[in-house]
């Protein structure tokens, strides 16, 4: 576990005022800042070797037609349980593919996480903590990225696949997701043909050598330092090129995890964690099933089913699940009571997620809910808790804090949360 | 050139043509039977309301003098009953449900098991089911985007039809019983002759198809023919908003069935985002349809030939299910709010 105390240093000519002041601005707007982080930063001394994959579920998956079936209950909708590789623990049919890779996984069935609308429930999952607080916080690939991406690191630290967004927030631009669609080649990774090499290099240099000048006369900014730190970013994925080329898969396994969208991020989410990148998120929409929700299901599910699977089983064979945290959540559940549109609701009471990787039992049922999945009836796990515990998982003290203008101490995870030591094996 | 209905596949009509007034539209009774109600089928004879949902339950309801009786239940199905379809001549009821499990019964319902079982006749929800007219096959709709023709005698495979591409949502019979429709997810109409199994065409509803992202959602919900075979009403969603919330407008298009063109597109004159569950040509010249979604249950009828609806009344709850009495001035209603309910299409009585 890394104790590093993190330093976020004021830039000339910035108070922590006005950074505050940015920051409480930006999350009135439901924004992440505007994009230029106001301050430097460092990285712990020893970066622990973990890494971070998160499946996001995004409009909250169904913990009834996923995790947490309830066949034959009122609330159970009209989808079976089926059997897994694990003997006693059952998954929704709706999972096929991944019930046979339910050895690897914790199946977390009892948060109760007390949030039941979208920006704040991805938000309250991403960095344990609520909206409002005035301060945005950075999400959970951002902080792992920052802690665990050593700064030679070739590529960048994060990349998120199928989102879009900026979620540094004060950790600054360089932690924010490089946004890849996935199902398409990620455009003009290649030099201009206009341009040879030997002018490429001497461009880049002269570049480099003013950054050096403007820094070094102290009328830098973090603004300037973002910029310049854009263009590093821009250099690494083109000297990795191929990073997101998944013609370079073999046509089996493009055809094992499906041609489809989801098929493809999560190909590629394999492609990157292979690669050596430290953090990766994956989005999976559609999931607000307010309407139709055993149609929608049964079609999203079937989309995410053989490419997680695919995803887990491969992790696990490459031995790459062993320093990787892999979450697959959303932010929140739906209730149990199916509506008059055949839809089911958002619900925060009683929901799952899937956890696996090194500290996360293989396997597991952790939490109950009752017959009905009304509420959880053991271990109930709140967000604070969770957050807390995820970064325990990545070898980072979640009890630490972010220093900011030398003498404020922001605690990196809600101080009033906990690791949840039953979770961690 | 498509076969036109002959005067005798005209006789298949359940009813006679008795003048009605959907304006009138008016609920005259209701029975509570404890789960939401996916689909309900009045018998031939008029007798009996046969209904099932949200539960493995088939259920039986006495029906006399525009009131049930006292509901009988059987416990076969392993989930949620999602289809329920008469032999045109009674004696005997078809059923089926979420697991892939397809039922034929003798029925009234004496025993307490079924006459045959297939207990997986698709893999996966079997929300479909159509009688051919001469009532010797019962036909299934799968999740595993097959058709499939049984023997109502003994429930044997007799005919396999392959070809969509997602899961199938309505299936009907041409009034000659040489030709079948069936429609998936995708809005693809299939048009298969038989009994060769041959298929014909494809109709295009693409328009009752929505896809957002990583969402794909809606299909056709409701196939039927008119009486006469010359048209084919498919029934659903269009118009989408948001797919997740259930945005759209309840749609009846109509389909000149010898050419394939668009006859009309039947929606409400007043918003009811909502889908159409079921939709049916009465012989009085209308297309009656039930709804169900996000402004809950509507009741809507179009006189044919126009497109402005005769009537729009707002039900209770949605309405899954639908079905016209023998008498043809009565529907019967299976609703999400666990209600069956007998509706009159006649002014009451001074």
């Amino acid at each position: 576990m890394s104790h590093s105390k993190l330093k976020i240093e004021r830039q000339r000519g910035i108070s922590r005022r006005t950074v505050l002041g940015g920051m409480v601005g930006a999350a009135a707007g439901g924004l992440c800042l505007n994009g230029f982080a106001p301050y430097g930063w460092t990285n712990p001394v020893t970066p622990p070797k973990k890494r971070l994959l998160v499946i996001v579920h995004s409009g909250g998956l169904s913990q009834l037609e996923s995790w947490d079936p309830k066949p034959g209950a009122a609330t159970g909708g009209p989808n079976l349980a089926i059997s897994t590789s694990v003997p006693g623990t059952q998954v929704s049919e709706l999972l096929p593919h991944t019930s046979q890779q339910i050895h690897h996984l914790t199946l977390l069935r009892s948060l109760d996480t007390k949030e039941d609308n979208h920006g704040p429930g991805r938000y309250l999952m991403l960095s344990g903590r609520r909206e409002g607080s005035g301060l945005v916080y950075p999400t959970l690939p951002c902080v792992a990225s920052s802690f665990l991406t050593p700064p030679s690191h070739p590529l960048p630290g994060y990349f998120s696949i199928g989102g879009a967004g900026r979620e540094a927030a004060f950790l600054g631009t360089r932690y924010d997701p490089v946004n890849v669609p996935g199902d398409k080649p990620l455009a003009n990774l290649a030099r201009s043909s206009k341009l040879s090499e030997a002018s490429e290099v001497r461009r880049q240099s002269l570049r480099q050598k003013l950054n050096d000048r403007f820094t070094a006369n102290q009328r830098g900014s973090s603004d300037t330092s973002a910029y310049s730190q854009s263009f590093v970013q821009a250099q690494q994925l083109m000297q990795h090129n191929t990073l997101f080329d998944l013609s370079q898969e073999s046509p089996q396994d493009v055809e094992r995890y499906g041609k489809h969208r989801m098929g493809q991020r999560c190909l590629l989410a394999r492609r990157l964690l292979e690669r050596g990148v430290t953090c990766v998120q994956v989005a999976h929409e559609g999931y607000d099933s307010h309407a139709e929700n055993f149609n929608l299901h049964l079609d999203l599910l079937e989309q995410f089913d053989r490419p997680f699977a695919c995803l887990i089983s491969d992790l696990a064979q490459r031995g790459i699940l062993d320093n990787t945290i892999v979450l697959a959540l959303g932010e929140f559940g739906r209730t149990p009571n199916i509506n008059q549109r055949m839809g089911r609701d958002h619900w925060s009471r009683a929901w799952s997620i899937a956890m696996a990787g090194p500290g996360i039992g293989k396997g597991r049922i952790f939490g109950k809910t009752n017959d009905q999945g009304t509420e959880v009836t053991e271990d109930p796990v709140n967000a604070a808790d969770l957050y807390h515990t995820f970064l325990d998982l990545l070898d980072i003290d979640s009890t630490q804090k972010y220093t900011i203008d030398g003498h404020e101490d922001i605690p990196i995870a809600d101080p009033a949360g906990k690791i949840v030591e039953k979770l961690i094996v | 050139m498509f076969l036109q209905a002959t005067p005798d596949a005209a006789q298949t009509a359940p009813v006679a043509a008795p003048a009605i007034d959907p304006t009138k539209f008016r609920e005259v009774h209701n029975v509570s039977l404890g789960r939401c109600l996916l689909a309900c089928r009045v018998d031939p004879s008029g007798k009996f309301v046969a209904t099932g949902g949200m539960n493995p339950q088939l259920t039986s309801v006495p029906l006399a003098d525009s009131k049930f009786g006292t509901a009988e239940h059987r416990a076969v199905h392993k989930g949620w009953v999602a289809a329920l379809a008469f032999h045109p001549a009674g004696g005997q009821l078809f059923t089926s449900d979420y697991t892939g499990m397809l039922c034929g019964w003798a029925f009234p319902l004496a025993l307490e098991t079924p006459t045959w079982t297939q207990s997986a006749a698709h893999k996966g929800w079997v929300r479909t089911l159509a009688v051919s007219p001469d009532g010797s096959l019962v036909v299934t709709g799968g999740n595993d985007n097959m058709v499939r023709c049984w023997s109502t005698v003994d429930g044997k495979l007799v005919r396999e039809l392959s070809g969509h591409t997602s899961h199938i949502y309505a299936l009907a019979f041409h009034p000659t019983g040489m030709h079948l429709v069936s429609a998936d997810l995708r809005g693809i109409v299939k048009h298969w002759e038989l009994p060769a199994g041959r298929e014909v065409r494809e109709l295009d509803f693409k328009t009752m198809y929505g896809e957002q992202g990583d969402v794909r959602l809606s299909g056709v919900r409701s196939l039927t023919f008119h009486p006469d075979g010359r048209l084919l009403a498919c029934a659903g969603m269009s118009s989408f908003g948001g797919l997740g919330d259930g945005i759209g407008a309840p749609t009846v298009t109509l389909l000149d069935w010898q050419t394939g063109q668009q006859q009309a597109r039947l929606v409400p004159k007043e918003a009811h985002r909502s889908f159409v569950s079921k939709a049916f040509f009465h012989p009085a010249g209308y297309v009656l349809a039930a709804t169900g979604g996000v402004d809950g249950g509507a009741f809507l009828a179009w006189k044919l030939g126009e497109t402005e609806p005769s009537a729009h009344i707002k039900l209770k709850d949605s309405a899954w299910g639908l079905d016209l009495h023998p008498n043809g001035t009565q529907l019967v209603c299976a609703h999400h709010d666990h209600q069956l309910r007998i509706y009159d299409l006649l002014p009451p009585p001074a």
